[in-house]
């Protein structure tokens, strides 16, 4: 029997910055996302039963909620009862306003990618889970996710040789 | 040397991600919030078995309403013999009035009215 408090704030850095991930940037959006998947394992509308980690289960739990979240805003706004539906993505602060041009071409670079190539790099490239990983925490069958993995990676290249990237090492050939 | 390529754009993007990586809200705080959510709404299980009773209740009264009132003997019963008897009386005598209907039309249209 894990203790899940001890687990939850051992991942809870990685777990905002997936849910920031799953609601677009908007702060206010992730930490309801992750205050709605915190609620779903403490009530036990979640439950998990360790057959995969506890950081895959997390992240489908908080990507569920944040796209349950993000259909009730679309559906609000339809209706027009949505006083908030203007987007509230802050513009990103980088700490090295050196390497902030870099950044911003492979943010840039990123934004190119279809949503589900999008997600997939973030799991596997920032959040280190594997592709099995990935499929279990974006509901997609093992294949489907390599097939998307190996082509955001191409993908990726291919936007930032567009873009005149200067990469640090020239071991990357497109 | 596939993979040193991918090394190198998963190191490219750690890098740019750490570098726009915002502070999560306090830990403490959001699961408190949490905890108090959840304990306003029920047990779930609780919710999901009064659903089941409620549908047994539901399937266990219907089944006593249809046994407790007897089934009509079809085959043999005077009431069933006089509908269906009415029954074709009134298709036969519907049947007379169309065909009625019909030759009147065509007795109206037939060339016989053209030559008188």
């Amino acid at each position: 029997m894990i203790d899940l408090t001890k687990e939850l704030r051992q991942l809870h850095h990685a777990s905002f910055q997936w849910a920031l991930h799953c609601t677009g940037g908007s702060r206010h959006d992730a930490e309801d996302a992750l205050q709605s998947a915190y609620e779903a394992l403490l009530d036990g509308s979640a439950s998990f039963e360790e057959r995969s980690s506890l950081k895959s289960f997390l992240f489908a739990v908080i990507r569920n909620k944040a796209r349950s979240a993000s259909r009730k805003r679309s559906l609000l706004a339809l209706v027009g009862l949505d006083d908030n539906s203007t987007p509230s993505v802050q513009p990103l602060v980088h700490r090295k306003m050196d390497d902030a041009e870099r950044v911003a071409a492979i943010r840039a670079a990123i934004q190119q990618l279809s949503p589900r190539q999008r997600d997939i790099l973030e799991l596997v490239f920032y959040h280190e889970l594997t592709v099995e990983e990935a499929a279990d925490v974006l509901d997609l069958q093992l294949g489907t996710a390599r097939t998307h993995y190996a082509r955001a990676k191409k993908a990726l290249r291919r936007q930032l040789t567009k873009e005149d990237f200067q990469w640090k090492t020239n071991t990357i050939e497109t | 040397m596939e993979d040193q390529h991918d090394r190198d754009l998963k190191d490219l993007y750690k890098a740019a991600r750490t570098a726009e990586s915002e502070s999560p809200p306090d830990f403490d705080e959001l699961l408190a919030r949490s905890s108090s959510a959840s304990k306003n709404t029920k047990n779930p299980w609780l919710k999901r078995l009064a659903a089941a009773a409620a549908l047994f209740t539901l399937l266990v009264g219907a089944y006593l309403v249809d046994r407790s009132t007897p089934e009509p003997a079809l085959d043999s019963s005077p009431a069933v013999e006089a509908i269906a008897q009415e029954s074709s009386a009134a298709n036969d005598a519907d049947w007379e009035e169309l065909l009625d209907y019909a030759d009147s039309l065509w007795e109206w249209e037939s060339p016989s009215d053209f030559l008188l």
